[in-house]
């Protein structure tokens, strides 16, 4: 089977495009396939970066100070 | 305090993300009638607090000991950022201060509420001006509206026991920390409720000899915490199993003495012992790799922590004075 030659615009191109309704996907659509494909890994992948994306914090924290100001030393 | 102070600016210069809070109990003795002078130290207290950077402070049933209307006042002297979800205006039924705080950290948005516990008002003490409603109701409801846009929701409660804090865990679905007080001892527990959810509950030691101190790693997508703290202890505890071993393999120590019937015995036990301490430690490296993680400690503030020279400086201009 012959394989999709990419032309610039002209009639004879788009006859060439319209024979190529019986061709595989993968054929017919040569160029749009990969980049459609390269989209959904881009978004994929920003998606799981922001959900590991972590920050580092440090809590402190104190209760029941009742009034001290000065405590004894532990 | 001045020995604080130190810690938080120590921290604060290695450039750490800083989470400060108070759970209450903070300005007064427990149920203490307070002189002139205790007023005046818990003003000394609250600017303090102002000054080292408390980002959210509770109320707790003890900081009422001298009315609602000192507390007003001092918050309109100093800006400390006092909280209650249940803490209400006795005319109005409307919070007397803000329920929550929300802090965005480095793209973390951070929850906090503050609860008091209602036990002045049960043994019926002075209560003018004010009304503490059921600590519950009034969780649930700040949880359920934090719960909306924060991916960490925390508690300061006031609720002191125990037994309060479980119930808490069972009925509040979302709070993934509550820092206590209220109560005697230092805790560092996870409660799970029996609907599924976990809660790890710190408590401090009293009296300001001890700071908590959480290290948190928040990963965005992840709402489960594994507790590294654990890591430490079953590490300790694998080898000092090890050791144990080593003893009655070898025959040294006490367990030169022991018949080799039951030596085979003890070597078998501690054998399973290890591997189950092993296959926890296993399950808790996997669970830190998928989800956010915390470590837990307590900082003893003794004297080889040094007197921050500006808070100390503070608290003897006080002295001088009283």
């Amino acid at each position: 089977m012959e394989g999709f030659r990419y032309h610039g615009y002209s009639e004879a191109a788009s006859e060439e495009v319209f024979q190529c309704r019986n061709k595989s996907p993968r054929d017919r659509w040569g160029r749009p396939v990969p980049m459609v494909a390269l989209l959904i890994f881009i978004a994929g992948f920003l998606i799981f970066c922001q959900r590991v994306q972590a920050v580092e914090l440090t809590l402190l924290y104190s209760n029941d100070m009742r009034g001290i100001i000065d405590p004894c030393p532990t | 305090m001045a020995r604080r102070a130190t810690f938080i600016k120590d921290l604060e210069k290695e450039g750490k993300e800083l989470l400060l809070f108070d759970a209450g109990n903070s300005l007064f003795k427990p149920k203490d009638s307070p002189s002139p002078q205790e007023r005046e130290k818990a003003r000394l207290i609250a600017l303090a607090y102002r000054r080292m950077g408390y980002q959210a402070v509770n109320v707790g049933s003890d900081d009422l000991s001298a009315g609602i209307e000192f507390l007003r006042e001092l918050k309109g002297e100093i800006p400390l950022p006092l909280l209650s979800a249940n803490l209400l205006d006795e005319k109005g039924g409307n919070p007397v201060f803000k329920t929550h705080v929300v802090l965005d950290l480095g793209g973390i948005r951070v929850g906090v509420f503050g609860l008091t516990s209602d036990i002045r008002q049960n043994e019926g003490g002075t209560s003018e001006g004010y009304f503490i409603s059921n600590p519950i109701a009034a969780a649930k409801r700040v949880a359920a509206e934090l719960g909306k846009d924060c991916h960490v929701i925390m508690g300061l409660s006031n609720l002191g026991s125990f037994k309060e804090y479980t119930n808490l865990v069972q009925q509040v679905k979302g709070v993934r920390f509550i820092i206590g007080s209220g109560g005697s001892g230092g805790h560092h527990q996870t409660l799970r409720s029996d609907r599924g959810w976990e809660t790890f509950l710190f408590q401090a030691y009293p009296k300001g000899q001890y700071l908590g101190r959480i290290d948190l790693k928040v990963l965005k997508g992840a709402s489960d915490f594994a507790d590294l703290s654990r890591k430490v202890n079953l590490e300790r505890q694998i080898s000092s199993i090890e050791r144990q071993l080593d003893s009655y393999r070898k025959g040294t120590g006490r367990a030169g003495s022991i018949p080799q019937d039951r030596k085979e015995e003890y070597i078998k036990k501690l054998e399973e012992f290890k591997k189950r301490s092993e296959d926890r430690l296993k399950e808790l490296e996997r669970d830190s790799r998928r989800n956010s993680t915390l470590i837990g400690t307590f900082i003893p503030l003794d004297e080889k922590v040094k007197d921050d020279p500006e808070m100390k400086e503070l608290v003897d201009q006080f002295r001088k004075g009283s």
